[in-house]
């Protein structure tokens, strides 16, 4: 990078978004100017992520699905 | 060589010039630009170079059967349970546990036949990865299979055998392990599409999860009510589940994420929303004056089944709208 600004390209950017989810995407791009330009998310994320989200909605939907059939049955048959 | 193809042959023999002159005397002014210089630029159109920014799922049409069928089972094993519980309602019980065995193996036949061959399924038990919704599905599906097939082996023993102290236990045992993996197979099945790149799914994963279980306590009651069962517990677990399902429905035509929109756009929009009725406000009303109507307790039953299937399938098909759509996910990049 530091070769390439001293020969005068001093918009060449290293797109390599490791400071997001993805942690680094085992390739360099040398882009110059603002990665975006280049369809270059700024912030990629891997959908993993959402896992802590998924499991915890499940978490309570599973729960209200058996505390609900167990009220549901709670009272006796006639 | 088709002649609308980037670059030209042309635009490379600029390019092999323009490298010489580099190569001589250091950066180049000017140069060329040829068509989508300087980058080809994904649009919400075209996507890019007219592909598609996601890829689609391999699913075939067993998937969300599946979906339905497990979520279905999964219910059916925790009324098996509860209804165990409650004392004198032995013969739901019953039923609810046949619904939870025959759901487990026709679950089990459904992954099977979209993985190819059974051996497959057999692959996906070599590791157990928490960080894989899928995987944790495939162990939750084997133990539930399992435990609901083995406490209906019990009901088809002989009665002397049936009705020992052991048998009974082992059959509670086996009904709560059938409860327990039964509540996440109805639900999990949210978090396996949600947390994917799919904007359709991924901006419904709080969502997802809720809906399913409705959807799937919803067509197990009517199941049962369908096999003759009138237990006023089933009216009500249906009522409730109608109730959450309306709900999910109200949240999905005002979501307002880029994703959300295939949900409600074109022929999955169609199904996804004929699904929410028959689940939502339909049996809700249906439940809710069927006390002494037969004819819109079926009513109610029937829509019940049908909307838990519909919207399975509807969701699939948005989802695939979605990933087909590059402006959703440009918008949720």
């Amino acid at each position: 990078m530091t070769s390439l600004h001293e020969k005068g390209l001093r918009d060449a950017e290293l797109y390599d978004p490791r400071e997001s989810s993805v942690g680094g995407i085992h390739a360099m791009f040398i882009v110059r100017g603002d990665p975006a330009a280049f369809n270059l998310p700024e912030q990629p994320e891997v959908p993993t992520v959402h896992l802590r989200k998924g499991w915890t909605s499940a978490a309570a939907a599973a729960l209200m699905l058996v505390a609900g059939t167990v009220l549901a049955f709670a009272s006796p048959n006639r | 060589m088709p002649s609308d193809r980037i670059p030209t042959d042309e635009s490379e023999r600029a390019l092999a010039n323009l490298r010489v002159r580099a190569l001589a005397g250091g950066p180049v002014t000017g140069g060329i630009r040829p068509g989508g210089a300087p980058f080809p630029i994904a649009t919400g159109e075209n996507g890019y170079y007219g592909t598609p920014l996601l890829k689609k799922p391999v699913w075939t049409w067993e998937v969300p059967l599946y979906f339905f069928v497990g979520g279905a089972a999964g219910a059916a094993a925790i009324i098996a349970a509860a209804a165990g519980l409650s004392g004198r309602r032995e013969r739901l019980a019953l039923s609810a546990r046949k619904v939870a065995a025959a759901g487990g193996a026709i679950s089990a036949a459904l992954l099977m036949m979209d993985l190819g061959r059974p051996a497959r399924f057999i692959y996906m038990l070599r590791v157990f990865k928490p960080q894989s919704a899928m995987s944790v599905g495939s162990w939750t599906l084997t133990t539930f299979s399992a435990a609901s097939g083995a406490a209906l082996l019990i009901d088809l023993a002989p009665a002397r055998v049936r009705e020992r102290g052991l048998a009974r236990l082992a059959q509670v045992g086996l009904g709560a392990v059938a409860a327990a993996s039964g509540a996440i197979m109805a639900t999990y099945t949210g978090v396996l599409i949600g947390a994917t790149a799919v904007p359709a799914w991924n901006e419904q994963i709080d969502l997802l999860p809720a809906h399913f279980a409705a959807s799937g306590v919803a067509s197990a009651a009517a199941l049962l009510n369908a096999a003759g069962h009138d237990d006023p517990a089933l009216n009500h677990l249906g009522l409730a589940a109608a109730a959450v399902e309306t709900l999910v429905g109200a949240a999905i035509e005002t979501r307002s994420g880029a994703g959300s929109q295939s949900l409600r756009e074109g022929l999955p929009g169609a199904i996804v929303r004929a699904g929410g009725m028959l689940s939502g406000p339909v049996p809700l009303v249906c439940r809710a004056i069927a006390q002494n109507h037969s004819r819109w307790r079926r009513l109610g039953i029937t829509a019940a089944i049908v909307g838990s299937l519909l919207t399975r399938f509807g969701w699939m098909a948005a989802g695939r709208r979605s990933i087909e759509t590059p402006r959703d996910s440009l918008q949720s990049m």
